[in-house]
Parts: structure tokens; C-alpha cells; sequence
């Protein structure tokens, strides 16, 4: 705080030490401001505002149609206005690259694109700006853009339409064609598969079981049978009644006796007895039996046979068949879900194709959102840069700035000993401060001339204020006069 | 009537008895006689009547500067006056127009308004004498007369009627002061000045130290340098060069000189201020 103080009091004292330095170097560079200022070349810049309307039946129809997005021109807007196609629609149509060659066109694009400003105000509103030195040049320019921009974008989003529906029926043409394939399919398979597809699986394999069950039953019965033939054929036999009859008897016996009991005994030797008869009768004449009984029970096993073979048959088949199933099943879904993809996408496309129908309509008949000019470039009076107002109170700020930075660096350069300090750094005992001393009569002359030059530079001052205010006032006589001088100078 | 009679039968019998003691002052500057003397000149001395503004201590004895004038002699006194009376000083500075001569001056002036001492002021700066124009008194025979041994000292002492101030100008031009000044004669000369009066203070004038040798040859000779040290005049490293020539000389400090007065400094408004209530 103390030293920030005791700094402003040595600038200020600074300045107050050489106040004639200091006010004749400030005007100095205030001149040079003015002059440039007014030297500068004069640009003038033109504006048009485009208003973005949106029309009510696009809001009505919104969903319905699909218009191409709005966002998405203005997110673009600066590039596509700035494009050099665009532009060069633009130099054509105003006749600006008469006698130009390529590496002027690029220059003069490049200059197009810089001195070309866009502005997007509120989503809905964009202005378009040029500066040029030629207020009729700019004027013109900005004109010639928008109206060119416009159309191009009407077209574009036209032709943008009609693409999208042709596109979209050529598509509807390519997956029908698809979907019918795929139906066709899926009824071929149909036909060739449908026996299994139709079958339960549950049913058939229930009636397998049946089956299997009427197969054990039949084989059952047949082997009673057979063993019913054997039978029938040793009844018939005495010796082997007999045979039978003593086994049964010993049996018996031994149930009651040991086998030294003499009737068990007795009975053995009856049945070795009968068994040496038997054996001896091996080989002749064997003892018919019955006939027909027994041709009864061959024919019905030889049935059941035919009808177990049946059975069986039957049973494997629909085995296979069971096991086919899955397969054939699977096949059918993978046909159908094919056809449905295809048909989902058809149904998609179709309903598209009438949205864009419509936008196509609302694109032809202009009723989607579209560009107007609210406000068309009227020719600048005014050139808007340099801003001279602004160029000269900074050129009297920093005229004052610059004459206080002169005064400082002169004083920084100066290496005498600029205070009291220095001396006691010396070390040496300062005795005595003695004051600046003056002399009243050089002190009058020197006052006399300051009182001189501060008038001057009033003067002075008051003349350049004539110059801001001339700016403030819209007066236009500098900008004659140098109109005329400039004419001068290139005749 | 009788009673302005008796009063000019006085004056002129005065007058006359000055004649006849053949008192040196006035006679070699008849035109330096002011018409009105002060009434505190001593009848001894020649009156001169400097008017040179600079001369603060005689016009404006109560302004601060007179007053920093005033601080620089009671230093300068305290520092100068022991066992041993070391009455000769010298005022120098690094390069030319620093004030020196001025300073010399007013401090002489201050001195010799001091009731205990008498000053001689001796204007060693034979290539630029300025003593005389400040005190509006002719060039004439001085210490340059005495150097070469056209004259004696006793002969170029000035009164100044200011106090008891004398002054020996510098006299005639030379071409040779550095030699002059490192000759054996010079020694004998400041001896004599310096043991004339013992309370007397020699306060001499010198030249610059860096263009010039006098100064370096002098200072070895006196009791006290005095170094002044103008404000945005030389540069800090020629100041620093100065003082390192002087190493091995007694100096007793340093003046500071035409200081820029911040005229919101409190020590000067005080000054000021009280100026205004007299």
C-alpha cells in the first residue's frame, strides 16, 4: 500500500517534470491514429437477414413425412454458404472473374470466404454479412448468395426427396421378390414334409408303446402254444403214461420214505423197467398223435408269427419316423422365420414409401420449411470498418499511455542518481538534501513557454476533435476529400 | 541641525582614519561598493552585495533549503571540531555543475553568520572560477597569484562584509593548475591558510574530480572532503568512480543536491507552514 502510493507519486511526479515532453509526444501519437484512422481503406459491409419459416402443414404432417433436416442445414450453414461451388456460382453470375486466372480465383475465393461472415440468431433467423470495399460490390455480393444459396438448397432438398422415394420403391420391388421366394419355399417344404410335420409326437409314441405291448402279449401266446404241441405229443405215448405215473408214485413214496423202503425200491426198478422199454423202442415206429389237434395249434402259431413280424415292422418304422420329427421341424422354422424377416422389412419400407410420398408432394408444391428473405442488403452508406470513432479515442488513450511509456523507458535509460538513496548506498553520510533551487525569473520564462506550448497543444487538441465528432455527426467531407485525393493520386 | 552636523564630521573623520590605515578591501573594487551598507558591516571589512538568488542563506535565511544549508554546517561543525580544530574542507563532486560552488557558498555564508568561527572562502576552481560572479565581485588577484608567487596571500583576501566571510578568488588564468596544485608550494600555501587563524574555517571550491587532478591532489591536503551529489546529473557509475578516486581522503559525507521537492512532502510543508505564520 505504502509503496503502490509512493509509486503513483513517482509517475505522477514523472509526468508533472516533463509535462510539455509529455503532452506534445501524446499528441503526436493521437495524430498518427487520426491519420491512420482515415488512411486505412474504407470498407463497407452489407447484410441480409433470412428469416427460416416453418410451414404449418410440416408441423401438421410431422411423422408423416420425412423432410430432411432443418438442423442439420443450419449446423452447416456457415460451410455451405462459404463453399467454394457456391461461391463460384456466385463470381460467375456477378461477373467478377473477368480476367482471372487460377491462382486469382484462389486468392479471390479466399478473400470471398473470409470477408464473408454468417450468423445464426435464435435457430430461426441467419444473417449473412459482407465487407468490401465497394459498398455496390458488397451489396450485390450478399444479394447474389442468398438468392443462389436458397435455390440450391430448394433443389437439393427436392431432389433430395425424390431420391429417397425412388429408392425406397426400388427396395419395395427388390424384397418382394425376396418374400415371395421365401414363401414359396416354406410351401415346398410344406408339401414335401408335411406328413411328419403333421404327426403328435406324443400320439405316435404312445401307439409305438401299444404295439410293443401287443407284440409281447403275441409272443407270449405263441410259446404256450409250442409248448402245448410237445405235450400233446407225450400224452399219447402209454409207456410214457406210465413213465409218468411211476416218476409221480416215487415221488410220492419219498415223501414218506427213504429210499431203502422197499416199495421205493420196487418202484425205481419199475421205472428203469419202462425206461429200458422206452429205449428199446427208440428208432421205430414213432406213435402218432392226434392230427388235427395238432394242425390246429401249428397254424395258429404259424398267425401269430406273420402277425408279430407285423408288429414289429410297424414299430420300427414309427421309430424312425419319431426321430425324424425334430429335424423336419426345425427346417420348417428357420424357412418361416426367413419369410417373416423379409416381410417385416417390406412392411417397413412400404409404409416409408408413403411418407415419402408425401414429403415428395409437400417438397413439389413448396410446403415443407424453406428460406425467405426478410430483409434483403441495401447499399451501405456508412463504411462500417475501419472504425475510425473506436481507432481514435484509442488512438487518445493510447496516446496518453504511450507518451507516459516513453517518459518512463527515457527515465528508466537514465542511470544518474535519481534519489537520495542512491547516495546513502554509497556509503558515505548524506550531510545535507538540499532542494531543487530556482530562479524565480528562469522560472517565469520556463512557465511562460509551457503556458505557450499548452495552448498550442489545446488548440491543437480542440482542431483534431473536430475529426470524432465529424465520425459522431455521419459528415462525410474527409471521406470526399480523400476520395478526390486518392482519384488525384492514380490519374 | 547641529546634532547632523556632528553625525557627518563623524562619518567623514571615520573615513578618513580608514585611509590612513590602508586597509586593502575596498580599494581594488570601487565599484563592488554598494551605495547602502548594511548597518551590521564592521567597519573593518569591504560590504559586496551579491544578489544572486541562489545565495539562500543571505536572501532567504528562513526557507528550507537555507535551513538544509544550516543542517549541513552544524554537521559539519560537530564532525570538524575535537581535540584537534580540522578547519580545512573541501567541496568537490564527480563531473562539473553539481553545485559545488554554491554550496561552498552558502555554506560559508551559514558558517560566518555563526557567531564562534570566521571563514575563508578559497575558490580552487582555477579553470571556471565562479566565487566572484556569485558574489558580484571582479576577477582579480587570487589564488592563482599566490600559487605562482606573483603575490601573498594576505594580499588576496577579500571581505565580503557578509558575517565574517572573506574570500580569495581565484586570480589570474593559468595553464597548468594540476601542477600547480600537486607542487610543494600548494602544500605550503593550504598549511598557511589552514594555521592563519585557529578558528578559522577554510572552505575551497574545487574542480570536478573525474575530468581533472587538482581536485585528487587537493583532497589529500585538507582535513574533510565534501562531495556533492546533484540529483539526475551524473551518472551513478561515474559517482561511484568519484568516490573511489577519493579513497584514502577524508571525506566527511556527501550533499545532495537539487533534490526534487515533492510538494506534498511533509518535512517541506511544515517548512512552510511556518514561514507563513511569521
Amino acid at each position: 500500500m505504502q509503496s503502490s502510493e509512493m509509486d503513483y507519486k513517482k509517475y505522477l511526479q514523472l509526468v508533472l517534470n516533463h509535462k510539455e515532453r509529455f503532452v506534445v509526444v501524446a499528441l503526436l501519437i493521437m495524430t498518427l491514429a487520426f491519420a491512420v484512422s482515415f488512411v486505412l481503406p474504407r470498407k463497407y459491409q452489407a447484410t441480409s437477414t433470412v428469416f427460416i419459416e416453418k410451414n404449418v402443414i410440416s408441423e401438421l404432417v410431422k411423422g408423416i413425412t420425412v423432410t430432411p433436416s432443418m438442423e442439420d442445414t443450419i449446423n452447416v450453414l456457415t460451410y455451405a454458404i462459404t463453399s467454394r461451388t457456391l461461391l463460384t456460382k456466385v463470381i460467375d453470375s456477378l461477373d467478377m472473374n473477368l480476367s482471372k486466372n487460377q491462382t486469382e480465383m484462389e486468392a479471390l475465393i479466399k478473400t470471398l470466404q473470409k470477408n464473408t461472415t454468417v450468423k445464426v440468431k435464435d435457430k430461426n433467423l441467419f444473417t449473412i454479412s459482407f465487407l468490401d470495399q465497394n459498398p455496390r460490390v458488397a451489396r450485390d455480393f450478399v444479394n447474389t448468395l442468398v438468392r443462389l444459396y436458397i435455390e440450391e438448397n430448394i433443389s437439393s432438398k427436392r431432389g433430395e426427396s425424390y431420391d429417397a422415394t425412388k429408392f425406397l420403391s426400388e427396395q419395395i420391388d427388390t424384397f418382394n421378390e425376396k418374400l415371395e421366394k421365401a414363401e414359396a419355399e416354406v410351401n415346398a417344404y410344406k408339401r414335401d414334409n408335411g406328413g411328419i410335420i403333421s404327426i403328435d409326437e406324443g400320439k405316435l409314441f404312445e401307439e409305438i408303446n401299444t404295439a410293443q405291448q401287443k407284440l409281447y402279449d403275441l409272443q407270449l401266446r405263441r410259446r404256450q402254444l409250442e409248448g402245448m404241441r410237445q405235450v400233446t405229443r407225450k400224452s399219447n405215448d402209454p409207456l410214457q403214461a406210465k413213465l409218468s405215473a411211476l416218476q409221480k408214485r416215487l415221488d410220492d413214496l419219498r415223501v414218506q420214505y427213504t429210499d431203502s423202503y422197499p416199495e421205493v425200491v420196487s418202484v425205481r426198478s419199475d421205472i428203469e423197467t419202462v425206461r429200458e422199454q422206452l429205449r428199446a423202442r427208440k428208432g421205430a415206429e414213432a406213435q402218432p398223435l392226434e392230427p388235427q389237434e395238432l394242425a390246429k395249434i401249428e397254424s395258429e402259431i404259424d398267425a401269430i408269427k406273420v402277425t408279430e413280424e407285423g408288429l414289429r415292422r410297424y414299430v420300427a418304422n414309427n421309430r424312425r419316423i419319431l426321430q425324424s420329427i425334430p429335424t423336419a421341424k426345425a427346417g420348417l422354422e428357420k424357412l418361416e422365420l426367413e419369410k417373416k424377416n423379409q416381410k417385416a422389412i417390406y412392411d417397413q419400407l412400404f409404409s416409408r414409401h408413403g411418407q415419402s410420398e408425401v414429403s415428395k408432394q409437400m417438397e413439389v408444391q413448396d410446403k415443407s420449411t424453406t428460406f425467405r428473405v426478410v430483409d434483403p442488403a441495401v447499399l451501405p452508406v456508412k463504411p462500417s470498418s475501419p472504425d475510425r470513432l473506436k481507432i481514435m479515442l484509442l488512438g487518445m488513450i493510447g496516446g496518453l499511455a504511450g507518451s507516459f511509456g516513453i517518459l518512463f523507458l527515457l527515465d528508466q535509460l537514465d542511470t544518474s542518481a535519481k534519489d537520495v538513496e542512491f547516495v546513502k548506498e554509497l556509503g558515505l553520510p548524506v550531510l545535507a538534501v538540499i532542494p531543487r533551487m530556482t530562479d524565480p525569473v528562469q522560472v517565469a520564462a520556463r512557465k511562460k513557454r509551457s503556458r505557450r506550448i499548452f495552448c498550442l497543444a489545446g488548440v491543437y487538441f480542440m482542431l483534431m476533435l473536430v475529426f470524432p465528432a465529424m465520425e459522431v455527426l455521419n459528415l462525410t467531407y474527409m471521406d470526399r476529400a480523400l476520395d478526390k485525393v486518392y482519384a488525384g493520386g492514380s490519374h | 541641525m547641529s546634532r547632523i552636523e556632528v553625525a557627518m564630521e563623524k562619518a567623514a573623520r571615520l573615513r578618513q582614519e580608514r585611509e590612513v590605515a590602508g586597509e586593502p578591501a575596498a580599494a581594488p573594487h570601487p565599484a563592488a561598493a554598494p551605495p547602502k551598507r548594511p548597518a551590521a558591516a564592521s567597519a573593518q571589512y569591504g560590504v559586496l552585495s551579491p544578489t544572486d538568488p541562489f545565495l539562500v542563506n543571505l536572501h532567504d535565511p528562513h526557507s528550507a533549503t537555507a535551513e538544509e544549508y544550516r543542517k549541513l554546517k552544524s554537521a559539519l561543525v560537530k564532525m570538524t571540531t575535537g581535540e584537534v580544530f580540522r578547519n580545512t574542507i573541501m567541496v568537490t563532486s564527480s563531473v562539473p555543475c553539481e553545485g559545488k560552488s554554491l554550496t561552498a557558498l552558502n555554506l560559508a555564508v551559514s558558517l560566518s553568520q555563526e557567531l564562534d568561527h570566521t571563514v575563508l572562502l578559497v575558490d580552487a576552481d582555477l579553470r571556471r572560477p565562479s566565487v566572484h560572479r556569485y558574489l558580484n565581485v571582479e576577477q582579480g588577484v587570487g589564488l592563482a597569484d599566490v600559487l605562482t608567487g606573483k603575490a601573498q596571500i594576505g594580499e588576496t583576501i577579500v571581505p565580503t562584509g557578509i558575517g565574517k566571510l572573506s574570500v580569495i578568488r581565484a586570480g589570474s588564468q593559468v595553464d597548468n593548475p594540476a601542477e600547480l596544485f600537486s607542487s610543494q608550494h600548494n602544500k605550503a600555501v593550504i598549511a598557511e591558510l589552514k594555521n592563519r587563524y585557529p578558528d578559522r574555517y577554510i572552505i575551497i571550491d574545487t574542480p570536478p574530480v573525474l575530468p581533472f587532478a587538482e581536485s585528487r591532489s587537493l583532497a589529500h591536503l585538507v582535513d574533510g572532503v565534501l562531495f556533492v551529489v546533484m540529483e539526475r546529473l551524473a551518472s551513478q557509475a561515474n559517482i561511484r568512480e568519484a568516490v573511489e578516486s577519493l579513497k584514502g581522503c577524508p571525506i566527511l559525507g556527501t550533499v545532495y543536491n537539487a533534490a526534487a521537492v515533492d510538494g506534498t512532502d511533509s518535512r517541506y510543508s511544515y517548512y512552510q507552514g511556518y514561514e507563513r505564520t511569521e
